[in-house]
């Protein structure tokens, strides 16, 4: 299922290829305290029916990214840049929705505690037949179906929460999934039958999936590309066997050293080094410059911007570059 | 989401909830009962000369001691006086010899009526006036009626009394000034509640003399209860909105007046329902200083009497009214809420 990489990677604009094309997204928050740039300029692209990951650690503006391409966050915040769905610009106001659905981070919030899950399918999916409703359950494999539409959260373990949450979002026949790291709130067992569950509606509805997480191993697991995000920037990009197995970026690198492994255990988890730059003050250069164990002398001045590794990878980083 | 939670609703279920609570108030009133016939055998006063008069000779009092059965041992003074509460007899009054039931019969539906229909305006307008001023669609209008709640929580009873009897009363004459009806107009009173004794009555002109006697009282009384609860259930909305769940529903293209209305307001409404329980409450403590600006006819100023004379009867009655009604109170915002809320079931 893994796209052939047809285009030199991300940022590249739109083509055949694309459901969704973002170009050069940038997100500022301005509290009293002064502006806060939470993404720096992002371009990336969404194929049809893949699998794309979007990683990075807490903070580096991967979640309100695609909040912002849903027209959710605070019209405060200033966000500027381009959105295009299958070619056609697209205002981010809110009109994504109509054809995106958004899986939240924890279950227990995403629902609404004081209403049953048929009244809150019943409100999204604006049919109240419970043989559709519960259909849908059972599309994110809930067995019990008819029973749990009586059911309040409250009742429900987990992984029952977080099927009902996705049977909400399939309520409308979205095109797209936005899965906000739909099972860091799980047990381990939960979060392989939630991220099969993910892949089988890809399979079954031909969904494109946008799946949001720090954790690497889940997006191997899943995932067709993968875009690595750092302080608000796309650091890599590529096929996910490309760059998880062959990474060009020093922070792709550390992040993969960081995943905890049986094999080396008792050593010692690797971990990097100092924190994420603090998005009120200006930053020079690289953003993981501070960080970064091959820092070079070129690494403070000018941005790096994304350089193809081969077809279809892309790094931002001044080692792809000759030294000057 | 709460591993306890599910056990507990098996063992106890919604049902077994109401009934504590119903046993919880009933122990309330128990208690209350018992402090206040504490408190009227406490004080340093004599209930025999107090009821004899402050003319009475030594064996007068003497007799009415007996009379009275004030000689008993007081275990068995509180067993008889139980007895009779029970019975619905909530003795005599020291200071008119009447018996108090029979004037709570008369005072108890004036106050009543007026602290219901406050309570009543003061939530079916400040409940959605409460979500109107948490709606960022509508800023201005949010505005305005954040300037309405802060204005009537802040006006004194005395002052916005005064204020419409002189205006809307005196000057205008739009309304009567005070009382419940005119001097003129009779009809039969089964109920004591004169709005629906006035419907019995099948004149509509007993309705509206009623109602046009209520408005300025009402209007007064609920000022502060309105206030309280607009911002009660602005500050819920804002937080419930602020939620997960609103933004879900709101991704997936849920009109804006249903998240609004139904989503985010069930879940707005639970928090506010225990304070508007204290509202009621207050509209019942605070109906003296209102029953005495519109000569009233209400338990207000029959209590403060009662207090004034050592009236120690009519003292402790107050006492168990104003407490029988509180609880009541509570009693059906907790059942309330245990429909409202799927989760509520404490123990």
């Amino acid at each position: 299922m893994t796209p052939e990489p047809a285009t030199p990677g991300p940022s590249s604009g739109w083509t055949m290829t694309d459901l969704l094309s973002v170009d050069d997204l940038r997100i500022t928050f301005n509290p009293p305290a002064g502006p806060v740039r939470a993404v720096r300029g992002v371009s990336l692209d969404v194929r049809h029916g893949e699998i794309l990951g979007v990683a990075g650690e807490s903070g580096c503006g991967k979640s309100v990214l695609f909040r912002a391409l849903l027209g959710m966050v605070p019209p405060s915040a200033t966000v500027t840049g381009s959105l295009r769905l299958d070619g056609a610009s697209l205002g981010m106001d809110g009109s994504l929705q109509a054809v995106a659905a958004l899986i939240q981070q924890n279950p227990g919030a995403a629902l609404n505690p004081v209403f049953t899950i048929g009244r809150q399918l019943h409100l999204v999916a604006r049919t109240d037949d419970p043989a559709v409703l519960a259909d849908l359950l059972a599309q994110a494999g809930l067995a019990d179906a008819p029973r749990l539409l009586d059911a309040y959260p409250h009742e429900l373990s987990g992984g029952m929460l977080q099927r009902s949450v996705i049977a909400l979002a399939l309520a409308r026949r979205p095109r797209l999934l936005i899965a906000d790291e739909p099972t860091t709130a799980l047990d381990a067992t939960t979060q392989a039958q939630v991220l099969d569950l993910l892949g089988e509606l890809r399979a079954r509805h031909g969904l494109t999936v946008i799946l949001i997480s720090h954790d690497l191993a889940v997006i191997r697991r899943l995932c067709d590309r993968v875009v690595v995000l750092y302080a608000g920037r796309v650091a890599e990009a590529g096929a996910t066997a490309d760059v998880l197995d062959a990474p060009g970026h020093p922070y792709t690198q550390a992040l993969l050293e960081s995943i905890p492994r049986p094999a080396v255990a008792g050593r010692e988890l690797a971990s990097i080094p100092g924190l994420i730059p603090d998005g009120r003050r200006p930053i020079a250069g690289c953003a993981f410059a501070p960080r970064c164990p091959h820092v070079r002398e070129d690494c403070r001045s000018g941005q790096p911007e994304p350089r193809p590794l081969h077809p279809g990878h892309t790094v931002a980083c001044v080692l792809m570059e000759p030294p000057p | 989401m709460v591993p306890g939670a599910r056990t507990r609703i098996e063992r106890g279920g919604r049902g077994g909830a109401s009934l504590r609570r119903l046993a919880m108030s009933s122990l309330v009133i128990l208690g209350v009962v018992t402090i206040t016939f504490a408190v009227s055998r406490l004080v340093p006063s004599d209930p025999a000369s107090l009821y004899a008069g402050a003319r009475a000779r030594p064996e007068q009092v003497e007799r009415v001691r007996e009379d009275l059965n004030l000689g008993a041992p007081v275990m068995s003074q509180y067993v008889s006086y139980l007895g009779e509460l029970a019975r619905g007899d909530l003795g005599v009054s020291f200071a008119t010899k009447r018996p108090i039931a029979e004037d709570l019969r008369r005072f108890l539906p004036a106050t009543l009526e007026l602290a219901l229909s406050a309570t009543a305006l003061a939530v079916l307008i400040g409940i959605p006036a409460g979500v109107m001023a948490a709606d960022r669609a509508h800023r201005l209008r949010a505005v305005g009626i954040r300037l309405l709640a802060v204005t009537s929580v802040s006006m004194p009873v005395f002052w916005s009394a005064l204020f419409l009897q002189l205006f809307v009363a005196s000057k205008l004459e739009w309304l009567p000034l005070a009382g419940r009806i005119d001097p003129g107009t009779h009809f039969a009173t089964p109920t004591g509640f004169f709005l629906i004794d006035s419907v019995l009555s099948g004149s509509p002109s007993n309705f509206l003399d009623v109602v046009s006697h209520l408005i300025l009282p009402v209007l007064v009384m609920a000022a502060y209860p309105l206030g309280l609860t607009i911002r009660l259930v602005r500050s819920a909305m804002l937080e419930v909105l602020a939620s997960d769940h609103i933004e879900a529903a709101r991704v997936a293209q849920v009109p804006w007046r249903t998240v609004l209305w139904r989503l985010a307001l069930k879940n707005a409404l639970l928090p506010a329902l225990t304070v508007l329980g204290l509202t009621f409450a207050y509209s019942v403590s605070s109906a003296f200083l209102v029953e005495a600006l519109f000569a009233w006819p209400g338990l207000g100023k029959y209590f403060a009497d009662a207090i004034l004379r050592v009236d120690l009867p009519v003292i402790s009655a107050a006492v168990l009214t104003v407490t029988v009604v509180y609880v009541s109170v509570n009693l059906v915002l907790d059942l309330l809420q245990i429909r409202l809320d799927p989760r509520v079931v404490l123990s």
